[in-house]
């Protein structure tokens, strides 16, 4: 009556994303993983529901083995998962969404009439996620709480065929909720697993209030490796977990100080805000990203973004620079209100933005990827920038997706440059990058800083925090106070 | 072997006009994500413009080479104009609406654009003069070929040249690649979309346009150009993979050579070898031979299926007073019941399109093959084996079953843009086989003097049409409450879910598509008994837009709108039809117009906007 994961590997070409995990999850128990940025939480997680083909080892549920199944066949021996952004059935009623799940094992015929099928079972598991006054109501128009419960119970839906104990494998389930309600969600989840001896709850998590408090045992993932696992209080004290891990939280919270005082070699002097964000609100779809955001960028302020994985920085610095789709708040650059402008406008405002994942020209040459945003003298604007990051002019006329990480990196930062931006919104500069790089990647912004460049960064590890202004930190979504 | 050479140089001169063709319909969706429907008008623009510069308005041009050559360069010149307007008027409306809309719209602008050209330059077939100083042949292998020829041969790869030179070597070139990869990152780096999306559409037209116009020293210019040529086309950009324009190179050559080589071996089946090369390809690569897989675009947001007209009256006296209403005009004279029954044949057919359009998200421009091979199959089956109504709608059921179970196992799988672009290809290729086997379906004088339904039998079999469409009807509200109907509509709106959910989801939509051909295989069945004669425009593309049309003018996702999408098409047709020569663009025009400004059907608009 357990999930048993033994020495699962997953490399994507040749990447060690998983690196030999094993571990147990008994019925009963509510365990969580969790892990900083791109330790592999979530490739274990689809390697486990199976969205990932495994590169070596299994994974065993109740004694069966669940490599290479289908999704339907893992649900017959009573696994199902959630995702991290839900997504229910939109065009058919809560109820409906249940009944056709539990109706799908059965086959789905095209003549009978679904709202008769299993219409007291979904009920009944409606009552259960505390949806049953909404039964009738659409999907499409459900708040989004609502709409991760009705997901959970989707899950549990799936699962209304299987014979033996049930292993619920959920994604962040509490993701995209604020406050009260994601403490109820959590509680709820909890109870899933305490009330139910056959079923099993694991789940991934970036809030350390969705951790601790409710799960039963704590894993904790780093680089691939299960690097410590234990009840959350021991978890909590672990040296490793609180340097690698843990320990940002902690420090976060105390560099936040600073905030309120200006740094020392601005006091007594006014700064001037270039950049302005008032009560910002971001969705995806139906999901809340950010809660009314409020921040300024002074000229020639570093300010770092600090926060976890998930907390909205990323999405910060898109709805500044105008790519998020639903944004309602005020953004001001230079004292122009620039929250209607499109995003080439903002750019050429003097807006330069350089995004996590770097999004290079992959087909183009490194030379292109400069030379297609350039706007004036190109040739010398180039010049003056290859000078910033000299290691990248022996390769102008490499195809940028045939560089590493590093250079890619550096490639990001100076197509940007090219634009000859006013103001930077850098996401993530050190991400996944060599130390030796990083060094350069740092220097290269702290010059720019010294020729008065304001520069907001977003930045899990500590590197620039240390040469930060003011540090922002943001959790769940909302700026720490 | 010398035949072989000449077929294949054959082959590579028709390459290089496949080659232009596709080439910009893949610029086009490269950086805008819109399959480019009308692309076929802008070729046929492009040769009837140059072939009326050349022989009505100037014909001295056409006697001096520079001057012929200027021509061509003017007609890729109008037919890029013609892409700046309705880029300007349409397809900047469309960026970033769901791809229903997009190829609905586009296709919408193929029917104006064909109106348009019919009503400006004449429906008069153009023959244009051979190229001065090319008139000749030359003599290779001890035949002769045309030096035209060998000019259009040397072109293609010299066009690929340029396009490589403008793409790699000019700052709008790298932008264009730029945009194709990351759009929006692009514009946070402060180039301005746009222009570049203008950019790409013109000089996809552009090159539609060129392709046109060289093809004029060897064959007319006339108005079926258009979608001659779009059907190869798309059959070109799947193979060689939707967004590579060095795919669509490879394939144009590939599909080039086989469709020379098809004509001299097999002149009736050049298509079905063209489509079967095709279908060979996909198999292997899903994508195409360098293409990658298509990313979704923007979803509509989910549509609950309306199975009553709202707050009016019980579905069972909708039913009853339609039903009556139907006999009344069935005894109000022959005329009556004649037109009467062509509507309640639009019906089924309509209906069989809905069901996979309205739940499964699947849209066919191609439904007519499946209208045409029932109405071949039941035609047939009666004048060959002498079968009568009942068997004769079952031959046709199971004709258009069974090429649906292969059609529908290449293409399912893949992304819903080569399941509209392969439909439209398919019906040409059921139409093709449909004029050219002359023993079996008599060519263009079609399969006559069916006796299916004796003149006595005719209320009978008027009645009967009642039942069953009344029926069909009936069938799809039963549909799209039942349980396969909800995982329809639950693997329209979130695939990944349903898969994860343990829905068979490639299982679903191959299950829809197979019904709804079945469905208007009989419509097609039920067509050629009650003509009592079958001609291969039940293949042409009007058919298919029929079939559109009804659904689209009541309103995808009304149950009732169909019937009333029908009932208007059919009356409108004989009565505003007969009078007015455009009114297929007319239509073209509204259904851009229905696309840009209330995508959720005339119904849909009389229902008011459900969500905002």
């Amino acid at each position: 009556m357990s999930l048993q994961v033994n020495q699962l590997v997953k490399h994507f070409d040749g990447v060690k994303a998983v690196n030999g995990v094993s571990f147990e999850v008994n019925a009963g128990e509510c365990v969580a993983l969790i892990g900083p940025n791109g330790a592999g939480k979530s490739t274990l997680f689809a390697c486990i529901a199976g969205q990932h083909a495994l590169t070596a080892g299994e994974v065993l549920w109740a004694g069966d083995r669940l490599n290479g199944l289908s999704p339907a066949q893992r649900l017959a021996r009573g696994v199902a998962r959630t995702f991290q952004v839900a997504q229910t059935f939109e065009a058919l009623t809560v109820l409906q969404n249940v009944q056709l799940l539990m109706q799908a094992p059965y086959g789905l015929a095209a003549y009978s009439v679904l709202d008769d099928a299993f219409k007291g079972e979904a009920l009944a598991l409606l009552a259960r996620v505390g949806l049953q006054h909404l039964a009738d109501a659409d999907a499409l128009g459900l708040a989004y709480g609502a709409k991760k419960r009705l997901e959970l119970a989707m899950a549990l839906a799936g699962l209304a065929g299987a014979t033996g104990p049930c292993l619920l494998l959920l994604d962040e389930p509490a993701a995209g909720l604020a406050g009260a309600e994601r403490a109820a969600l959590m509680a709820l989840i909890q109870s899933l697993a305490h009330d139910d001896s056959s079923i099993a709850v694991l789940y991934t998590e970036h809030n350390m209030d969705a951790v601790f408090g409710v799960a039963d045992r704590v894993l904790v993932l780093i680089d691939g490796l299960i690097a410590a696992q234990g009840l959350p209080h021991e978890i909590a004290k672990n040296e490793l977990v609180r340097t690698r891990y843990l320990g940002q939280v902690a420090e976060l919270a105390d560099q936040t100080k600073p905030a309120t005082t200006p740094a020392p070699e601005q006091a007594g002097k006014p700064v001037t805000t270039v950049l302005m964000v008032q009560d910002l609100n971001v969705w995806y779809g139906a999901a809340q990203a950010l809660f009314g955001v409020s921040l300024q960028v002074g000229r020639g302020e570093l300010v770092v973004l600090q926060g976890l994985n998930g907390a909205g920085k990323s999405t910060l610095l898109q709805a500044i620079m105008g790519l998020s789709p639903r944004v309602v708040g005020l953004t001001s650059y230079e004292n122009n209100n620039i929250s209607n402008w499109p995003a080439h406008q903002r750019a050429r405002a003097g807006l330069g933005y350089v995004a996590e994942d770097r999004r290079l020209f992959s087909g183009l040459t490194v030379q292109e990827n400069l030379s297609v945003v350039a706007r004036g003298n190109a040739h010398a604007l180039q010049e003056k920038v290859l000078d910033m990051f000299p290691a990248l002019k022996p390769l102008l006329h490499r195809q940028a997706s045939q560089m590493s990480g590093g250079e890619q990196q550096m490639l990001a930062i100076a197509r940007t440059l090219m634009t000859e931006p006013q103001c930077l919104l850098l996401d993530e500069p050190c991400e996944g990058i060599s130390p030796v790089l990083i060094e350069g990647i740092v220097h290269a912004l702290l010059q720019l800083r010294a020729q008065g460049m304001p520069m907001l960064v977003a930045e899990q590890n500590k590197l620039l925090a240390g040469h930060a202004d003011r540090v922002i930190t943001l959790v769940a979504g909302q700026i720490n106070p | 072997m010398t035949f072989i050479a000449i077929q294949g140089l054959n082959g590579l001169s028709y390459a290089t006009t496949l080659f232009l063709m596709a080439a910009g319909l893949t610029l086009i969706f490269g950086v805008t994500r819109i399959v480019n429907f009308a692309h076929g008008s802008f070729f046929m623009l492009g040769a009837l413009f140059t072939a009326h510069w050349v022989t009505i308005w100037y014909p001295a041009w056409g006697e001096s080479a520079w001057l012929y050559a200027l021509a061509i360069l003017m007609g890729a010149g109008v037919a890029g104009l013609a892409g700046a307007v309705a880029e300007f008027l349409l397809l900047r409306r469309l960026y970033g609406v769901p791809e229903l809309y997009q190829l609905v719209a586009t296709f919408g602008l193929t029917l104006a654009l064909h109106d348009a050209m019919r009503w400006g330059f004449g429906p008069e077939e153009v023959f244009a003069p051979r190229f001065p100083g090319l008139k000749g042949s030359v003599e290779l292998w001890g035949e002769f070929f045309p030096q035209y020829q060998l000019l259009t041969i040397a072109l293609g790869p010299l066009v690929w040249l340029g396009l490589y030179v403008l793409l790699h070597r000019t700052r709008f070139g790298q932008s264009l690649r730029a945009a194709t990869q990351d759009r929006a990152m692009l514009a946070a780096l402060g180039v301005s979309p746009k222009p570049l999306m203008l950019g790409a559409v013109v000089l996809g037209c552009a090159l539609a346009g060129l392709g046109g116009a060289l093809q004029l020293p060897r064959e007319p210019a006339n108005l079926q150009m258009d979608v001659n040529v779009v059907v190869e086309t798309f059959v070109v950009v799947v193979t060689g993979g939707l967004g590579s324009i060095g795919g669509a190179f490879f394939a144009a050559l590939l599909i080039g050579l086989i469709h020379a080589l098809g004509i001299s071996l097999f002149p009736q089946a050049t298509l079905v070898l063209v489509f079967l090369t095709m279908a060979a390809v996909l198999a292997l690569r899903p994508s195409g031979l360098m293409g990658r897989p298509l990313d979704d675009g923007p979803k509509d947001i989910a549509q609950r299926f309306n199975i009553a007209p709202q707050g009016l009256m019980p579905t069972r006296a909708v039913f009853i007073a339609l039903g009556l209403g139907m006999m009344a005009v069935g005894w109000s004279g022959a005329y009556g019941q004649s037109l009467a029954a062509d509507g309640l044949i639009l019906l089924v057919f309509g209906l069989s399109l809905q069901a996979m359009m309205a739940l499964g998200g699947l849209v066919s421009f191609g439904h007519a093959a499946f209208f045409a091979l029932g109405a071949y199959g039941a035609a047939l089956a009666h004048s060959v084996w002498g079968v009568g109504l009942p068997l004769a709608l079952a031959a046709a059921c199971v004709l258009a079953l069974a090429v649906a179970a292969v059609f529908g196992a290449v293409v399912v799988r893949s992304s819903g843009v080569y399941l509209a672009m392969l439909s439209l290809a398919l019906a040409q290729v059921v139409w093709a086989v449909a004029t050219q086997w002359v023993s079996a379906t008599g060519g263009d004088n079609g399969v006559i003097g069916l006796n299916l339904v004796a003149d006595g039998a005719r209320g009978g079999f008027y009645v009967g049409l009642c039942v069953l469409a009344l029926f069909s009807v009936w069938g799809l509200r039963r549909l799209s409450q039942s349980p396969f109907g909800a995982a329809l509509q639950a693997v329209r709106d979130a695939p990944v879910r349903a898969l994860a959910s343990g829905l068979p989801v490639a299982k679903i939509k191959y299950s829809v598509f197979v019904l709804s051909a079945a469905l208007a295989g009989l419509a097609g069945g039920l067509f050629a008994a009650h003509k009592g004669a079958v001609f291969p425009s039940v293949a042409s593309v009007a058919t298919s837009l029929d079939a559109l049309l009804v659904v689209l003018l009541g309103g995808v996702h009304q149950l009732w709108g169909v019937a009333a999408g029908s009932a208007v098409l059919v009356w409108a047709g004989a009565e505003l039809g007969r009078g007015f020569d455009y009114w297929r663009g007319a239509l073209g025009l509204f259904v851009m117009v229905i696309m840009v400004v209330s995508p959720s059907g005339v119904m849909g608009l009389l229902h008011g906007r459900r969500r905002a």
